[in-house]
C-alpha cells in the first residue's frame, strides 16, 4: 500500500490558495492503488478524517524499534 | 404502576428468592417486560423483545425448579445480550440496515452457555451500528441515557448499559473493543467488565477487531457481574483464542476485602482531560479504599501515549478487513460514521499495522512490569456521559464546536488483553446529576483481584442502589 503522506503535494513554500494538508490527488492516487473506487467527494469528505489521523500515526512510526520486538496476536496464556 | 422492586434487587438476592421459591421466574420476566413496556419506547434499550419467549423459558424454569432441577445461580434470571450476539432462530441485526433481517442458523457461545445455565432472554439490545457506529443514528435510533434523555447512554453497549440502569434487566452481555462495555457502564452507573482476552469466548459475536475483542457481563453490582462470568469463562473449540487458563470461583474473591491490596495509580497521561470533578469523585475513592487498608502505589506506564493511535491503527485495519465485503455492495446502508471508518482503513499499510502490533508487545511487556509493583492499577473511566448530539457523528456533520477531548481510558486494556472492571463512583452535581465510574485493570486471568478491590469499594457505598427518576 502507499503511504498516503509520502505522496502530498507542495513539499516546500505553500502557494496561497492551495489544499492544506494531504492533497486530493495524493488521495486519488492512492484510492486507485488500494483497489478503491472513491468518488472525489467521498474523497473529500475521508480527506480531514486521515489528516486527524496523522499525527498518531506519525508518532507511531517515529517510535525506535528493537529488532528484537515481534508482533503479538492471539491469546495471552499465562 | 408502581414499579415492583423486586427488578432492582441485585441479582444474588434474585437468585435465593428464586432457588427457595419465594419468587418465580414468571413473576420476575413478567416484572421486566413490564418495565421495558414502559421506558422502550423513550430510552430504546432494546432492538428485539422476545417476550412470549421469555416466558415460555420462565416457566419452563419454574417447573424444573420446582422438580428441584436446579441449575445454578444465573437459573431463573432475565438477562439480554448486546445484539451483536448470534441469536439461532433471533434475528440479530447488529444495529444495522445491512443485517437488519439476518436470523442466523447458530448461537453464540456465551448466550448458549447463558441458556443452559437456565437463565432468560429477554430480547436483544441496542448498540451502536457494528459496535463502530455513531452515538446519533442506528438501526432504530440510539438508545439514550436514563438518567437524563438528551444524554447518551455511551456505546458502543448503549442498551445494555441503558436496559440495566432503567432496570429493564438485571443482567447483560456486551462486547468491548476500545471501551464498549466500560463506557457505557460508566455513563449508565453500572458495572462492566472486559474480561481478559480470551476469557469468554468470541464465537458469534460479530467481529469488530480480532486483536482488540472481547465479550463481557454488564450488571448493576459487581457480584452480578461476577456471577456471569462464572458461566461464560473457559475453553470453546469454536473460538481458538478462547483460553484453556483455569476459571476460579469468583465468588470467592468477592468478599477478601482489601487489607494490604496494592493499587498502583497512574501519575502521568491517564488523567489528562479528566474534569475536576471526575478527578474528585476518583480521588475519593481512592482514599475510601485506602481507609479499609489499601495501599497506593504510584505508577508510569511507559509509552501510555502511544496506545490511542495503536489502537486505532489495531482496530480500522481489522474492521475493514473483516467488512471489506460488506462495504463494497452496501455502503449506501451503512451508517455514515461507518462507512467512513471503513474507507479511511482502506489507507493504512501493512507495515503500519505490524507496527502497532510490536508496539502492543511493549505495552503487555509493560503492564507486565507494573504488576509486579502492584495488585491493581487503577484508571478513571472517561468523564460523565456527553449529550446525545455530542456524540460522534462523522465528518458529513462536523460537530460545532469541535467535541472534547476524552481522556485515554480504555484502550491500555484492549490493547494488552488485561481484564478491567469499571464500577460507580459519584455522580456529578449537575444538573443532569449523572453518573461517574472508576475503573480497575489487573494480570491477565486476575478477574478474582478485580472482583476483589470492586467489591469492597461497592460494599462500602451506595451509588449502586441508585436510580435514575425515569426507572421508577
Amino acid at each position: 500500500m502507499i503511504n498516503v503522506a509520502a505522496l502530498t503535494v507542495g513539499a516546500g513554500t505553500p502557494v496561497a490558495g492551495a489544499e492544506s494538508g494531504i492533497s486530493l490527488s495524493a488521495l486519488h492516487n492512492a484510492s486507485a492503488l488500494n483497489g478503491l473506487d472513491l468518488s472525489d467527494d467521498r474523497l473529500r469528505l475521508l480527506k480531514p478524517v486521515l489528516e486527524q489521523r496523522m499525527p498518531g500515526l506519525q508518532r507511531l512510526r517515529a517510535f525506535e524499534l528493537d529488532d528484537s520486538v515481534a508482533p503479538t496476536q492471539g491469546i495471552l496464556d499465562n | 404502576m408502581p414499579i415492583p422492586e423486586i427488578i432492582f434487587k441485585p441479582v444474588d438476592e434474585l437468585a435465593s428468592m428464586i432457588r427457595t421459591r419465594q419468587l418465580s421466574p414468571v413473576e420476575l420476566v413478567r416484572a421486566c417486560l413490564d418495565q421495558i413496556e414502559a421506558l422502550n419506547p423513550k430510552v430504546m434499550a432494546f432492538i428485539t423483545v422476545t417476550g412470549e419467549h421469555a416466558l415460555e423459558q420462565a416457566r419452563r424454569a419454574e417447573r424444573e425448579i420446582a422438580a428441584s432441577h436446579y441449575r445454578g445461580s444465573l437459573h431463573g434470571v432475565p438477562y439480554a445480550p448486546k445484539d451483536l450476539f448470534a441469536t439461532k432462530g433471533i434475528r440479530t441485526t447488529n444495529g444495522s440496515k445491512v443485517t437488519a433481517n439476518w436470523v442466523p442458523d447458530h448461537e453464540s457461545t456465551l448466550t448458549q452457555r447463558m441458556n443452559e445455565a437456565g437463565a432468560i432472554m429477554l430480547g436483544k439490545l441496542n448498540l451502536l451500528e457494528f459496535a463502530m457506529g455513531s452515538g446519533q443514528r442506528g438501526l432504530v435510533g440510539p438508545a439514550r441515557n436514563p438518567w437524563d434523555l438528551g444524554y447518551s447512554p455511551s456505546g458502543s453497549s448503549s442498551g445494555s448499559g441503558a436496559a440495566l440502569a432503567a432496570g429493564m434487566v438485571p443482567l447483560a452481555l456486551g462486547s468491548d473493543t476500545g471501551g464498549s462495555i466500560r463506557n457505557p457502564a460508566k455513563s449508565c452507573g453500572v458495572v462492566g467488565l472486559k474480561p481478559t482476552y480470551g476469557r469468554a469466548s468470541r464465537f458469534g459475536v460479530t467481529t469488530l477487531s480480532w486483536t482488540l475483542d472481547h465479550p463481557g457481563p454488564m450488571a448493576r453490582t459487581v457480584a452480578g457481574v461476577a456471577s456471569v462470568l462464572q458461566v461464560i469463562a473457559g475453553p470453546d473449540p469454536q473460538d481458538p483464542t478462547a483460553s484453556h487458563h483455569p476459571v476460579p470461583n469468583y465468588g470467592e474473591a468477592l468478599n477478601r476485602g482489601v487489607e494490604g491490596l496494592r493499587i498502583g495509580v497512574p501519575t502521568e497521561h491517564f488523567f489528562d482531560h479528566v474534569y475536576p470533578e471526575t478527578e474528585t469523585a476518583l480521588r475519593r475513592a481512592i482514599a475510601s479504599l485506602k481507609e479499609m487498608g489499601a495501599v497506593t502505589v504510584d505508577v508510569k506506564v511507559a509509552n501510555a501515549d502511544l496506545c490511542g493511535a495503536t489502537s486505532s491503527l489495531i482496530l480500522d485495519s481489522e474492521a475493514t478487513a473483516f467488512h471489506e465485503k460488506r462495504l463494497k455492495e452496501h455502503a449506501a446502508l451503512l451508517d455514515p460514521l461507518v462507512r467512513e471508518r471503513l474507507e479511511a482503513g482502506k489507507f493504512n499499510s501493512a507495515v503500519d499495522y505490524i507496527r502497532a502490533l510490536r508496539i502492543r508487545t511493549l505495552l503487555m511487556e509493560e503492564m507486565r512490569r507494573i504488576f509486579q509493583s502492584c495488585d491493581v492499577m487503577m484508571l478513571p473511566a472517561g468523564n460523565a456521559a456527553p449529550k446525545l448530539e455530542g456524540e460522534i457523528v462523522g465528518t458529513d456533520a462536523a460537530p460545532h464546536p469541535p467535541l472534547p477531548r476524552r481522556p485515554d481510558s480504555y484502550n491500555l486494556a484492549n490493547i494488552t488483553g488485561i481484564p478491567a472492571i469499571v464500577l460507580p463512583c459519584g455522580f456529578t452535581a449537575g444538573p443532569p446529576v449523572l453518573p461517574l465510574g472508576i475503573q480497575f485493570c489487573a494480570s491477565p486471568f486476575d478477574e478474582a483481584t478485580l472482583f476483589q478491590v470492586a467489591h469492597a469499594y461497592e460494599s462500602a457505598t451506595n451509588w449502586h442502589t441508585r436510580r435514575p427518576l425515569l426507572a421508577g
